[in-house]
């Protein structure tokens, strides 16, 4: 059984404000962030969802754990559907799962100090039977994040982006969790403390058997961290298959795309030479009807503009949703 | 309960904000106004040099002598004592004043950030009404309504205030609600109430500390205009306010007699206001880097 | 030397920060050959961006230059009246590129008249607006942007960020600029638009022979655009090299240091950390600044500050592993 399992999340985000619009009768705007997405994470993976920006990974993240309520589709967490879970079951998940969010620093509050912050989930799950050993376990909390004893004391403007990172990990890790979502914890920072923030979270995940949904945009670490990887599309998965065969054997038109934009410092190769996929992704609000990669698709025929495609295997465990494949 | 570690914390960090204090000249500044205003208002009768009832017409708009040390009023009366006694409605006028409309404030703040929905917009139209009359005319009706006593003062400049307080703090909570720790906090299971009290009233706390500086300081001006107008304190029950109003009508015979209620009113508002403001950085860590 | 556009010597400058002076940037030497792009990288806090501004003379009031000089097509643009910098220079000569074009458009003007105004301006004011116009669409079209004469009457709002930063490159383009500085003009942007961008700005620098100073801190992006790499480390230059010299024979200990930590599709070996941070601008450590980092330093590290010095043909790095 897969630890996570989404079964056909939708999210729309619907905006009828304004009377200027109910008078003009235009009815209400419908954004659909993440439209029918499926997919399971197994014990001990890391699924990386990655997409540029518009794509709803983020939307995908907060959904998973119910930080904000899907408008169809279900999750489940170890077989049982989240969906339904009443205050209390829902607490008892919290205690399971965990979010690093994207912003480092912005998301520590900026009046606790880092022992304050650490120790927030204890007190919430009350974990905390005698609170003189307190400092122990969030020493120990930080140690394991490579923190010193010292930055207990301190505010989180007085961290840098790395520390504050680490602090906003060991938070994470303070329940013991089993699942962690990562919401672009990398991103904004350096290369040498992203690589230390890596190593870390890889280091974490072998001792401790922890389950990652990574969120990303940066391949060369979606690379590094994940065995699996979803490509997302204007909401949509367009490929999920395991990470060696979407950066060796990717099938979809799109993730041919996003792959070749990629390039690392050891490619020989230059901006002026490459063909480069033409046009950006198109507004949610009014997606393109058919395939909604099409316009921007040089394999794009017909079909692809009136029918949409499903995502479906092209081989075990490697599923597309592209015409030219079905 | 004394020796847990939540109550340590509590020690340091507020052993943090009275050690930011003590190297800011403002915090001494208000402070020592404030300390000097409660001290008058609790033991006026130990330090008032003479009686402030107790009229003399042989002594009537004496200077300052030895013996009345800022002079004598219309009445006979020594003006320090009179000054003296007068801080007691000054403090409970400006505190209690202050405690109600930041309290209720506060509470239908959060209500309508928080429920929203028609709540939020209950709520916000009365806010809407008490700001649509013109405040003097309000508190004037409202007097006249209830009848004036110090007790009335109190509760009509608290309500009439109010919806700043609200309003500010529905402003702020709506955008607190959507920072990322508080979505953090959400993730790890918080429930409402410690997001509210744990992480958005802190936070928000400095605006309503500013805010409540400044109005501490009005709130003594409004008492003494009420007065003024009559509708406040009675005399011979001294406020400052209604020393200004008694001085008002010897301002060609005796210049002085005003100087000393208007200074004392001047001095306060300038006490609250450089305390709030220095609270309010030595509250908030970000302020201040080095300690 | 006529073939330098810019030439940077012994470049330092300084910040005020409560009465005392700070070194953001020392020792800098730097040239540009005409049509060259020369890659600036550097974590946050080396001091790259600030090189940027010195050289457009954008820094704050509280910093200053404590010694060196710029030239800028042989001349000393460091004595330069602001008023003549501004009028010569400024815009006409150099030309910026920001990070965020979000911020760089005015919100309140049509995107078209704030091209016709550098238009206007760049004609001396000699030629009326709307004689400008078709020339202002031809612009927009040459960015690659689709329906210009559409797209020519709407609000920045209207533009996605990949659109804007195609608009701030026309106009940096307009007065045809021998040297551009970017500073990391593609951050803000997806992975696809990102290299739409850096293709289109690798072909305009071709068409008009433009020098561009490509200020950045995403290795893999220098990879595909630089002729030269120049690497920033605590507000010194630690190592300048050819492209592809860098990346394959790394000498600072640093630069290798930031090349094996540096997550790479095609990598796969272990990522490796630098130990210890960026030290802070007040507390620079004596000699080498890279040195309490250094898993090779030694006694000399500590003492002297090292210079950039020709290692091999057009090979230049500051370390004291080189005299050895």
């Amino acid at each position: 059984m897969a630890l996570v399992e989404v079964k056909n999340l939708k999210k729309y985000f619907v905006n009828n404000d304004g009377l200027l619009y109910k008078l003009a009768n235009k009815g209400p705007i419908k954004v659909k962030a993440v439209d029918d997405v499926s997919f399971k994470i197994e014990k001990e993976d890391t699924l990386a969802v990655v997409g540029e920006s518009g794509c709803g990974k983020t939307t995908v993240a907060r959904s998973v754990l119910r930080l904000i309520e899907p408008t169809a589709g279900e999750i489940l967490y170890k077989g049982r559907s989240i969906n339904n879970f009443n205050k209390q079951e829902l607490k008892v998940f919290r205690e399971d799962a965990q979010m690093i969010l994207q912003d480092p620093r912005s998301s520590l509050n900026p009046r606790f100090i880092v022992e304050e912050i650490v120790s927030e989930p204890l007190y919430i799950h009350d974990q905390i039977k005698d609170d003189l050993n307190l400092l122990d376990r969030v020493w120990e909390l930080l140690d394991l994040v490579g923190l010193s004893k010292r930055y207990s004391e301190l505010f989180p403007h007085e961290l840098s982006g790395g520390q504050a990172r680490r602090v906003g990990i060991a938070r994470a890790l303070a329940l013991q969790p089993e699942f962690i979502v990562c919401d672009e914890p990398t991103s904004g920072l350096d290369i040498s403390i992203m690589s230390a923030v890596l190593n870390l979270m890889k280091k974490l995940q072998q001792e401790y058997q922890l389950t990652y949904l990574w969120i990303s945009h940066n391949l060369h670490e979606v690379r590094y961290i994940s065995n699996k990887v979803a490509v997302m599309y204007l909401g949509k998965i367009v490929e999920i298959t395991d990470t060696d065969t979407i950066f060796n054997n990717s099938v979809h038109p799109y993730t041919e795309a996003l792959f070749s934009s990629l390039r690392g410092i050891n490619d020989n190769w230059n901006y002026k030479e490459r063909e480069i996929i033409q046009g950006e992704v198109p507004s949610p609000i009014n997606p393109p009807p058919g395939c909604s990669f099409h316009p921007r698709c040089k394999y794009s025929f017909d079909k692809c503009k009136k029918v949409e495609p499903e995502l479906k295997a092209v081989e075990a465990g490697h599923l597309t949703a592209c015409h030219l494949y079905n | 309960m004394f020796k847990s570690q939540k109550f340590f914390r509590f020690q340091k960090k507020s052993a943090r904000v009275i050690k930011i204090m003590k190297k800011d000249y403002k915090a001494y500044l208000g402070g020592s106004v404030i300390m000097l205003i409660l001290i008058s208002a609790i033991f006026a009768p130990l330090i008032a040099p003479a009686d402030p009832y107790k009229t003399n017409v042989t002594k009537r708009l004496e200077g300052p002598s030895l013996q009345n040390l800022l002079g004598t009023d219309s009445l006979g009366r020594d003006i320090l004592s009179r000054l003296i006694y007068a801080a007691r409605p000054a403090v409970l006028v400006s505190f209690g004043g202050i405690i109600i409309s930041v309290i209720i404030g506060i509470i239908l703040g959060l209500l309508a950030a928080y429920v929203g929905g028609i709540l939020e917009s209950i709520i916000l139209f009365i806010f809407d009404v008490i700001r649509a009359f013109p405040p003097i005319i309000l508190i004037l009706v409202l007097l006249s309504i209830i009848g004036p006593s110090l007790l009335s003062v109190i509760v009509i400049l608290g309500v009439t205030i109010m919806p700043r307080y609200g309003r500010v703090v529905r402003a702020e909570t709506l955008s607190e609600k959507e920072e990322d720790f508080v979505e953090a906090a959400r993730s790890l299971g918080a429930d409402n109430s410690r997001i509210i009290f744990k992480h958005i009233l802190p936070n928000i706390f400095a605006s309503v500390l500013v805010l409540s500086g400044m109005d501490m300081a009005s709130m003594i001006m409004w008492e003494a205009g009420l007065s003024f107008l009559g509708l406040g304190l009675q005399p011979p029950l001294s406020s400052w306010g209604v020393m200004l109003q008694e001085s008002y009508q010897y301002i060609q015979t005796a210049p002085l007699m005003i100087l000393w209620p208007a200074l004392a009113i001047m001095l306060t508002m300038l006490g609250f206001s450089t305390f709030a403001e220095s609270l309010r950085v030595a509250l908030n860590p970000k302020l201040n880097q080095e300690v | 030397m006529p073939d330098k556009i810019l030439k940077i010597n012994d470049l330092a400058v300084e910040y005020r920060n409560k009465g005392k002076y700070l070194r953001v940037l020392q020792d800098i030497n730097l040239e540009l050959d005409s049509g060259e792009i020369l890659a600036l990288v550097g974590e946050s806090g080396s001091g790259k961006s600030t090189l940027g501004k010195t050289i457009l003379r954008l820094l704050p009031d509280s910093a200053r230059i404590k010694e060196g000089s710029i030239f800028f097509k042989g001349k000393d643009i460091c004595n330069l009246s602001e008023k003549d910098f501004n009028d010569q220079i400024r815009g006409q000569e150099m030309a910026m590129v920001i990070q965020n074009p979000q911020n760089a458009l005015n919100p309140v003007f049509k995107v078209g008249t704030q091209i016709l105004d550098v238009l206007y301006f760049k004609s001396k004011k000699q030629k009326s607006r709307k004689e400008l116009k078709k020339e202002a669409v031809e612009i927009l079209k040459k960015v690659g942007i689709s329906d210009p004469e559409y797209r020519f009457g709407e609000y920045p709002h209207q533009f996605s960020g990949g659109m804007k930063q195609r608009v701030m490159l026309a106009m940096a383009f307009i007065s045809n600029p021998s040297l551009l500085i970017a500073d990391e003009p593609t951050t803000a942007l997806d992975l696809t638009v990102e290299a739409q961008i850096l293709n289109l700005l690798s072909n305009l620098v071709e068409e008009y022979k433009t020098s561009i100073l490509y200020i950045s801190h995403d290795l893999g992006v220098v990879a595909g655009l630089s002729d030269r790499i120049a690497v920033m480390y605590a507000g010194r230059i630690v190592e300048v090299a050819q492209t592809r010299e860098l990346f394959d024979h790394p000498n600072h200990p640093y630069t290798e240091a930031l090349l094996k930590c540096l997550p790479d599709y095609q990598k796969t070996e272990e990522l490796q950390t630098i130990p210890g941070q960026v030290p802070d601008l007040d507390n620079y450590p004596p000699g080498c600044n890279f040195h309490p980092r250094c898993s090779y330093s030694f006694g000399r590290c500590r003492q002297e500050d090292p210079r950039l010095e020709e290692i091999a043909s057009e090979h230049f790095s500051a370390c004291f592993l080189n005299d050895r």
